[in-house]
């Protein structure tokens, strides 16, 4: 059934419910989707019907407050009405402001604001899930994992949605979307970054495409898929578009920026929007004659689009040409809510919408659908193979991952070469563990940094398309990070120990690697938190940076005294990990460690006095305050030996905290709407 | 039509004679392969590329009233003629002539007749479109300019380019909030028309620009021409409505000319060769659609490259067919070539002298960077906000753990551990901010640099002095709330003394950013450059690890240091004269009586203040000296990423 039927059926007025719609049956049947396409026969239709879409904001500078500033409410689409059936291409156009891509927002449920109207698919009622079942959105911003190839790419989204499937199935589908969208000569190549180029702009934009095809939906929205494209590549694209509604029996709908007189040619149905309000909305063919009907005839080489685009914005150079460009539009808006072309739509929308289907109807019927939710240890697996294979092909933030910590060690290694035993040394081990801590929890947060955000917008947009939860996503990012973490402190903890030379004993470097280790996961895991409350990276950075610097400075022991402290500062000393990292380093090094008494180190017995805090009281007439280290436990770290353990599981601890912490903050922070 | 007769433009015709142009594909740059680990000795295995041929026998004429079109698919070579005709390309091997008014051009004479507008705009975004304006101009126009003069040229500038709405807008950027692309761009137009150029060179002036304000930058262009100026741009996508304001249209594929001619003969050449332009269709859509290769599959690309060649030879061979006037008058030329160019090289000496005696000498261009530099920066308040905020909380912070500090004898290692992280902790963050700034300024400086607007020198010095006021309101905010709140001595002397320290090792580190900013081509890699640096300095401050205890073939890093010496001097001024308490309980021996033996203990004893204040300064004047050096010699040309 196409489209032209329709047009001829006549619409009694008043509201015929008792009406069976003529194609309940054929509609019904085409709920059993199964892998094999069969929406080439079935007729799909969607319904804008007089949406009005509201948002009010703050003017002005957020420093003068909620009562300074004026609260603006802005009408972004008004009365939009549309109908649109499978197999048609419709371009949204207008200039910036228009309204084009928050009319794709508020189609796709992903528009915050007060929404008056509907949206319907065929006769449901569009809702989150039935546009994550029924319809793919692809954005302007492609967001592509730089290191994997287009087949990766694609598989890895479709494994995620037909995760029930078996491999071929997959297979199968993948190589056919590759194929609609023309990507078969650059399958296996890699998407590519800003230093490696990968493929082009063009393909990079099919291989989004064709990221929302995977599911075979009846509709799609693209948001600008032209822009940034050069004029030929752009073409291709939206005649393979247009290629694509005809032979799958799609809705495709897009908004375009600079449309070419070729695109115009292309498209079956064209929505000219002017500050939220349709001046034109219908049949590609009819525009022409319908402004020259209104005394806007298009020049003989001219684009059409382009022409009545400027017919349709408003000049605002100067107060006169304004005012006579404001009255224009008005009359063509006016013009277009009394034309047949309108009322046609309306009575479409009318057969279409008659009698709705529930949600829950809508739920049954989709039973069948192959996008049954992926089980959570798959989608789980999925993410880390993902992850793992992108860091694995970018060489440079492997190898920083790798080595970036152990850099910091071999300067360390620079300055001290080799540890003595002199009284001195007390100070130079103070140094050494306390540059311990704080490296290796700041080196985490850098690499987290530097290969977090990117992965985190892209969460953001798959969540969008209900692909996998917060949940799944941050602990196959922090198991993910696990071994290289694993890695890296082994080399800073090697270099520390052996080369620089710490109390030589395998078990004593073990309990070293692991609070090294543990620092460093926290360092990255506070990063992660503190990324998912700021929107930028760099005001993440410092944050964290800070918060680490300080939080280092009063809890080590190193630098300050607790006891000096602010009564405040020692009440919640307890809740700072770095005071258990120091006590865990201190005991486990100085723990039975000898030392020197040469010439000349009387006097520094007087720079150890000051860490006392005058439990004990020395026999006078020593020559050397500390001969053993643990006489320097006893004053600076007491009961440090014996806490060892206990110490140990709190780290432990903090780790597990943090985790559950990072999840409480994904969990409000919730998924941010990108574009 | 203008208020100020500058520079009144004779007519002039630009000819363009058989032009070629070559270029080698480049490799990575260092440090691109650095990023991507590909070693050097990896390098010589791979075939050298063979020169790739951009431009292939071009030539046209455009006259003065005249607007010239070059058009193409991307790779078509359209920036590359821009770039060669006015003397901008990098590199590469040029064969061919090009002349004005019949003299061979030379770099000298493009820049006194003809100016540039670059594909994006670099502007400062905190600037208003008349202050924009007016330094640019104050850079640029003669000097026996009075004020009134040179304000009044920006005036009939902005009038001229329908920029009146928002003469007192902000800019804006991409973070920041200001005036419309569209109105950006006619800026940037307005810098290149302010020394009222007879030829005006626009590459891609449209690009990202929605369709209606391209229609209307277009009309402005189309204006300017028609005031005896030539303007050449190269367009990407033209609208129809373009397409009916331009006077010339050469339409490039691969290289070569497909054709070249008054715009309004160009369907109907194409239509003579068997290409009508189908009804309600874009001309040039469809015409640079036809003349692209397209190389989607073998079939598609043998045959579209066959319909270009055939299209190419046409074109030249009607070209040759046509009897020229211009070669005609070349071959007259050429037999007087020599005197010619011999007369105007006469001339050219005069020529240089006028410009560099017109303009703006050394100091006028340091006291117009200078305040520019101020108004930009005065202007940016949300990033000076932050920047405060950042200071007076790590102050605070500080402050609050080592509050009020006592004189037992455990105080005294306190002391230590706060002199340490005073010298230490701020300078670390300032130097990411230093070199953050940098980099938002940097493709602004390369530019107009490159411009020749003013050189290296003074706009050094408005840097370092620009800087100095800001950096003290900084100091203040870090250095006196921690002051108190920690209990230092309460000696005015002492005090201002350990400000002044303060101040100087900050001061230092800053310039270690700047010194890494010019130094390096992307932020990352300067930020681990300055950061690698202030690492071994802070590692070797006397701090972590005992001075006497290090290693002694690294031990010259910490004379170096400025941390060490920042340190080693506010320790000075605060143990000295510093009596502690001993406990009842303990011989007067082990405890540490006084801030002598306090600084004895740490081996930071010896050296008075006087003495790491000339050091640090030394060392200031040191990496100050670098960053000029890097800003003179190394390529400040900014890359992505």
């Amino acid at each position: 059934m196409t489209a032209g039927v329709y047009k001829l059926t006549e619409i009694p007025e008043h509201s015929g419910k008792e009406v069976e719609p003529p194609d309940s049956s054929e509609r019904s049947s085409e709920k059993s989707v199964s892998l094999e396409l069969t929406s080439m026969v079935t007729r799909d239709s969607l319904s804008v019907l007089g949406l009005t879409y509201i948002v009010k904001r703050w003017e002005g500078s957020w420093w003068k407050g909620c009562c300074m500033r004026p609260r603006m409410v802005k009408s972004v689409l008004t009365n939009v009405s549309m109908h649109v059936s499978s197999g048609q291409l419709t371009a949204l156009l207008g200039n910036s402001g228009s309204g084009k891509t928050s009319l794709l927002n508020v189609i796709a449920n992903r528009a915050s604001g007060q929404i008056v109207g509907g949206v319907y698919l065929n006769n449901t009622l569009m809702t989150e899930k039935v546009f994550q079942h029924e319809a793919g959105y692809v954005m302007q911003d492609d967001r592509l994992i730089a290191n994997l190839t287009v087949r990766e790419t694609l598989t890895f989204t479709a494994s995620l949605k037909f995760a029930k499937a078996a491999t071929e199935v997959i297979t199968e589908r993948v190589n056919r979307v590759i194929g609609d969208i023309g990507l078969r000569h650059v399958a296996d190549n890699k998407v590519g970054g800003l230093l490696d180029r990968g493929i082009s702009g063009g393909e990079r934009r099919r291989v989004s495409i064709a990221a929302q095809l995977l599911q075979d939906p009846k509709l799609l929205l693209l948001d600008e898929p032209t822009t940034g494209l050069d004029s030929c590549t752009a073409n291709d694209l939206v005649a393979n578009l247009a290629e694509l509604a005809k032979k799958r029996g799609k809705i495709i709908m897009m908004t375009i920026h600079q449309p070419r007189s070729e695109i115009f040619k292309l498209v079956d149905q064209v929505a000219i929007l002017s500050q939220g309000e349709l001046v034109y909305g219908g049949p590609s063919v009819q525009m022409v004659p319908y402004f020259t009907d209104l005394g806007y005839p298009c020049p003989k080489y001219s684009n059409p689009l382009d022409d009545y685009i400027d017919l349709a914005s408003i000049d605002r150079r100067d107060n006169a040409v304004e005012e006579e460009s404001t009255q224009r539009v008005g009359v063509l808006k006016a013009a277009f809510v009394h034309s047949t072309i309108f009322r046609q739509t309306l009575s479409n929308i009318h057969q279409d919408t008659r009698i709705l289907q529930t949600i829950e109807t809508f739920q049954q019927n989709a039973a069948g659908f192959i996008q049954d939710p992926p089980g959570f240890y798959f989608t789980f697996q999925a993410l880390v193979w993902r992850m793992t294979v992108n860091l694995k092909r970018d060489r440079s933030a492997l190898a920083v991952r790798l080595f970036q910590l152990g850099l910091f060690a071999l300067f360390m290694w620079l300055f001290i070469f080799r540890l003595s035993n002199n009284q001195e040394s007390i100070q130079d081990r103070i140094g050494l563990f306390f540059q311990s801590g704080q490296v290796s929890a700041y080196v985490g947060l850098v690499n987290g940094v530097s290969i977090f955000p990117p992965i985190r917008d892209l969460y953001d947009r798959e969540a969008r398309d209900g692909l996998y939860t917060f949940l799944v996503f941050i602990l196959a990012y922090f198991v993910q990070i696990l071994p290289f973490h694993f890695v890296s402190s082994a080399v800073f903890s090697s270099i520390v120990y052996w080369a620089i030379g710490l109390y030589p004993d395998a078990k004593r470097f073990g309990i070293y690697y692991s609070v090294v280790m543990m620092m460093h996961y926290i360092g990255e895991m506070l990063g992660v938190i503190f990324m998912g409350i700021f929107k930028s990276t760099s005001v993440a950075t410092s944050v964290t940076g800070l918060v680490l610097a300080i939080s280092g400075l009063i809890a080590s022991g190193f630098l300050v005294s607790l006891q000096n402290m602010l009564q405040i500062f020692q009440d919640f000393s307890w809740a700072n990990v770095f005071k258990y990292s120091s006590e865990i380093f201190m005991a486990n090094e100085f723990h039975q460690l000898e030392f020197s008494c040469d010439e000349g180190s009387g006097m520094f017995n007087c720079a150890i006095i000051h860490l006392h805090y005058f439990r004990t009281i020395i026999p006078p007439g020593v020559p050397c305050l500390i001969q053993v280290g643990d006489d320097y436990l006893n004053i600076a770290f007491p009961d440090a030996v014996d806490n060892l353990s206990v110490n140990f599981a709190v780290m432990a601890g903090f780790v597990g905290a943090l985790f559950i912490t990072t999840l409480v903050v994904y969990k409000i922070r919730g998924v941010r709407n990108l574009h | 039509m203008e208020e100020i007769a500058y520079n009144r433009h004779e007519l002039k015709t630009l000819t363009v004679n058989a032009l070629h142009y070559e270029v080698e594909e480049r490799g990575l740059e260092w440090w691109q392969a650095l990023s991507s680990f590909q070693m050097p000795w990896t390098k010589k295995d791979l075939p050298r590329l063979p020169k790739r041929k951009v431009l292939n026998d071009v030539s046209f004429e455009v006259k003065s009233g005249e607007m010239l079109a070059v058009l193409g698919s991307s790779g078509s070579g359209k920036t590359s003629l821009i770039d060669v005709i006015a003397c901008n390309n990098d590199g590469g091997e040029v064969t061919g002539d090009v002349y004005i008014n019949g003299l061979k051009r030379t770099p000298a004479m493009i820049k006194e007749c003809a100016a540039c507008v670059r594909q994006d705009d670099r502007l400062l975004p905190h600037l208003t479109v008349k202050e924009t304006l007016t330094f640019v101009a104050q850079l640029k126009l003669p000097k026996e300019w009075s004020r009134q003069n040179v304000l009044s040229r920006v005036d009939s500038v902005i009038a001229e380019l329908g920029l009146r709405h928002v003469t007192d807008s902000k800019v804006g950027g991409e973070e920041v909030r200001g005036i419309s692309g569209g109105e950006r761009r006619r800026v940037s137009i307005g810098i290149q028309l302010l020394l009222d150029p007879s030829i005006l060179f626009l590459d891609e002036p449209t690009s990202g620009l929605d369709s209606f304000t391209a229609h209307h930058l277009m009309e402005t262009l189309a204006k300017l021409s028609k005031n005896d100026r030539i303007v050449m741009l190269s367009i990407h996508q033209p609208r129809s409505d373009i397409f009916a304001l331009f006077d010339l249209i050469m339409l490039l594929s691969q290289g070569h000319v497909v054709y070249n001619g008054k715009a309004a003969d160009m369907v109907a050449y194409f239509t003579s060769l068997g290409h009508p332009c189908p009804e309600l269709t874009n001309p040039c859509d469809f015409y640079v659609d036809l003349t692209t290769v397209d190389m989607k599959t073998i079939e598609r690309e043998q045959e579209s490259s066959d319909r270009v060649k055939t299209l190419v030879s046409t074109f030249s061979s009607k070209d040759e067919a046509t009897p020229k006037k211009t070669t005609v008058k070349f071959k007259v030329e050429d037999d007087t070539r020599g005197q010619v160019n011999e007369a105007f090289d006469g001339s050219d000496g005069d020529l240089e002298v006028t410009t560099t005696n017109t303009r703006p000498g050394m100091w006028d261009q340091f006291s117009v960077l200078l305040r520019r530099a101020t108004k930009n920066s005065l202007e940016d308040y949300g990033f000076l906000a932050v920047q405060a905020v950042e200071a007076l909380a790590m102050s605070v912070m500080i402050g609050l753990v080592f509050f009020d500090l006592k004189l037992d004898q455990l105080s005294a290692r306190d002391r230590f551990g706060l002199l340490y992280i005073i010298g230490a902790l701020y300078p670390y963050m300032v130097i990411l901010d230093v070199i953050g700034k940098y980099y938002k300024e940097r493709f602004t400086i390369y530019f107009e640099m490159k411009d020749g607007l003013y050189s290296a020198w003074p706009y050094f010095w408005a840097k370092v002095i620009g800087e100095i006021p800001e950096h003290l309101f900084f100091i203040l905010l870090y250095a006196v709330p921690v002051y108190f709140l920690s209990g230092m001595q309460l000696d005015p002397l002492i005090f201002l003394q350990s400000f002044g320290i303060i101040f100087l090792v900050v001061y230092n580190s800053r310039c270690i950013g700047q010194f890494a900013g010019a130094l390096m081509p992307t932020y990352q890699l300067a930020v681990i450059t300055a950061q690698s640096i202030f690492t071994l300095f802070l590692l070797s401050s006397g701090f972590i690890f005992n001075l006497e205890n290090l290693f002694v073939g690294t031990q010259w890093i910490s004379y170096v240091s400025h941390l060490k010496w920042g340190y080693q001097a506010l320790c000075v001024l605060e143990f000295t004269n510093l009596n502690f308490t001993c406990p009842a309980n303990l011989p007067e021996s082990v405890c540490l009586n006084n801030g002598e033996e306090a600084l004895m203990a740490y081996s930071l004893d010896g050296n008075p203040v006087w003495h790491s204040a000339s050091i640090i300064s030394g060392e200031i004047l040191f990496f100050l000296f670098l960053y000029f050096i890097s800003i003179k010699f190394i390529s400040q040309k900014p890359h992505q990423t």
